[in-house]
């Protein structure tokens, strides 16, 4: 099977775009990232289009036609995709797997969403499912996983924080980030309660954005120059339990084993991490699961420094959903895109010296006290 | 207006509310397979099974595994904050989600013995008042 490269990328701020649609910001990351990688539209092959909430806001389906003909691409297969949070990085694994199997050689994601707007609300799983009925909102359920990681590990409220604090410091090198002024630990305990013990600092914004990568089997790959290559793309679901255990993510954990075995790595060879930090302790349980320290010891790994820029294994050099805003359907994609500008050479201020392997981590949906989906895609130089 | 005597429809597949029985409410779990473990809510069909799941009825009873207050604008006109979180039911291998009786917040604690009781609480999607199952301190039963 061939090996699958990043030919090209585009990303737009995240934040409130309020004169511009869905199919308005798509276009222009789809744009971006075809002349990055200097393809003309006609030898795309696929596209794929992540996006998780026009439907529901917009009455809109199958968008992703739509973006790609603003950019000229018109008369091959183009899929949507709607996988919640992991929308964007699921359409990225099946782009990945189209090439491997060599049924696409340039396959163009987009991930696009616009949620500033009034009538979003808040998010759930669904207002026919049973937990949503009995008061189940997403801040509750990371909650829950906060006030039980403190009953077996005394993980402290400042432990929290302290990646909120971490996540918006890295993000004030990050032009496309929403929050870039710093925070201190007092502001983020101080703002207010959401859901024990998470305060609003502690839980991502909604924002309107786009990203698009491009990517491309090994000969267009030797033409085109690319240096960098998906060493590992897995796609997993929960496994809902009858009794789910809330303070170890064994989804994570079996996600990035297949992860690291399919790309013949380990957490130590990891230069950097983007991952699901929608809540602080989300991105807490994540150092756990992916092998980054032991279970437990999250709280005093981003206590010590570890996944600060500078530390053993910085995480979220994008300041992470926390702070350059989570636009859930291209969440996934802007995920691959900062990792593949930091082995690139080419993330500015944030930029982690020397990186060559990076791994891009997502979640997405509540079921059972488990996440709905789960994926893991390892890039190397 | 008269109270409500029904669970929302989308509840009522999960919960059955006991008759004379001070509002207690029990589980509607299935199991996987004839001699597997149980599941909540109940899965239609079974890896294991040929035919679908029937309904085993569990006593809501257990022990607090964890809990939140939440403290953002309520959905479905639950009171501000509201509690939930997850229960481990007495001799099931269930851990279950749930709200817990306003009522009983300032007692929750991990290990607390809680049991599942109907209350007036909120609005369903139709938006008229319904009960809904919450766990309350076992000890405020009497």
């Amino acid at each position: 099977m061939t090996t699958v490269y990043v030919a090209g990328t585009g990303v737009l701020p995240f934040g409130r775009h309020t004169e511009r649609d869905v199919v308005s910001l798509g276009a222009e990351a789809a744009r971006a990232a075809l002349l990055e990688s200097g393809l003309a539209p006609g030898e795309i092959d696929f596209g794929i289009f992540a996006n998780a909430l026009a439907g529901r806001l917009f009455g809109a389906s199958t968008l992703g036609q739509n973006v790609l003909a603003e950019v000229g691409i018109a008369g091959i297969p183009v899929l949507n995709v709607e996988n919640a949070c992991t929308s964007g990085s699921t359409a990225v694994h099946v782009a990945w797997t189209a090439i491997r199997a060599g049924e696409a050689e340039a396959a163009l994601v987009v991930g696009a969403e616009k949620m500033c707007v009034p009538q979003l609300g808040l998010i759930n799983s669904g207002e026919t499912e049973v937990d949503t009925l009995l008061g189940l909102v997403t801040p509750a359920s990371f909650a829950l996983r906060a006030a039980r990681h403190r009953h077996e590990y005394g993980t402290r409220p400042e432990q929290l924080a302290a990646v909120a604090v971490k996540n918006r410091a890295h993000a004030a090198g990050n032009p496309v980030a929403m929050f870039r002024k710093p925070v201190t630990l007092d502001e983020v305990l101080a703002s207010p309660m959401i859901a024990t013990p998470l305060t609003r600092l502690q839980c991502c914004p909604i924002a309107d954005g786009a990203a698009a990568v491009l990517l491309v089997g090994e000969r267009l790959a030797r033409r085109l120059g690319c240096r960098v290559r998906v060493a590992a793309s897995v796609l997993t679901t929960g496994t809902y339990d009858a009794a789910p255990d809330l303070a170890h993510w064994e989804t994570d954990a079996r996600t990035a084993r297949l992860a690291y075995e399919r790309a013949g790595l380990g957490p130590g060879n990891i230069n950097l991490v983007e991952c699901h930090d929608a809540f602080t302790i989300a991105e807490l349980l994540h150092y756990e699961g992916l092998g980054l320290c032991a279970p437990g010891e999250g709280g005093a790994f981003v206590e010590g420094g570890a996944a600060a820029l500078g530390g053993r294994t910085p995480v979220n050099p994008s300041g992470g959903l926390l702070s350059r805003g989570h636009p859930v359907g291209a969440t996934g994609v802007a995920q691959v895109v900062e990792i593949a500008h930091h082995l690139q050479g080419r993330a500015g201020a944030r930029q982690v010296d020397g990186a060559r392997v990076g791994l891009a981590h997502c979640m997405g949906g509540d079921k059972d006290g488990d996440t709905k989906s789960c994926t893991i895609a390892i890039l190397q130089t | 207006m008269t109270a409500p005597t029904a669970l929302p429809p989308e509840l009522s597949g999960a919960y059955r509310v006991l008759d004379g029985a001070d509002g207690r409410v029990v589980l509607l779990a299935g199991r996987r397979g004839p001699e597997g473990a149980l599941t909540f809510p109940r899965r239609a069909w079974s890896a294991d099974a040929p035919e679908p799941a029937e309904p085993i009825e569990v006593a809501g009873t257990g022990r607090v595994y964890a809990h939140t207050l939440v403290c953002v604008k309520p959905p479905y006109g639950l009171p501000t904050p509201y509690a939930v979180g997850y229960v481990d039911i007495d001799g099931t291998g269930l851990r279950v989600f749930g709200l817990f009786d306003p009522q009983s917040l300032d007692a929750l604690a991990p290990g607390l013995r809680v049991e599942l009781v109907a209350r007036n609480l909120g609005v369903g999607n139709d938006g008229k008042d319904c009960l809904r199952p919450v766990f309350r301190r076992l000890e405020d039963a009497a």
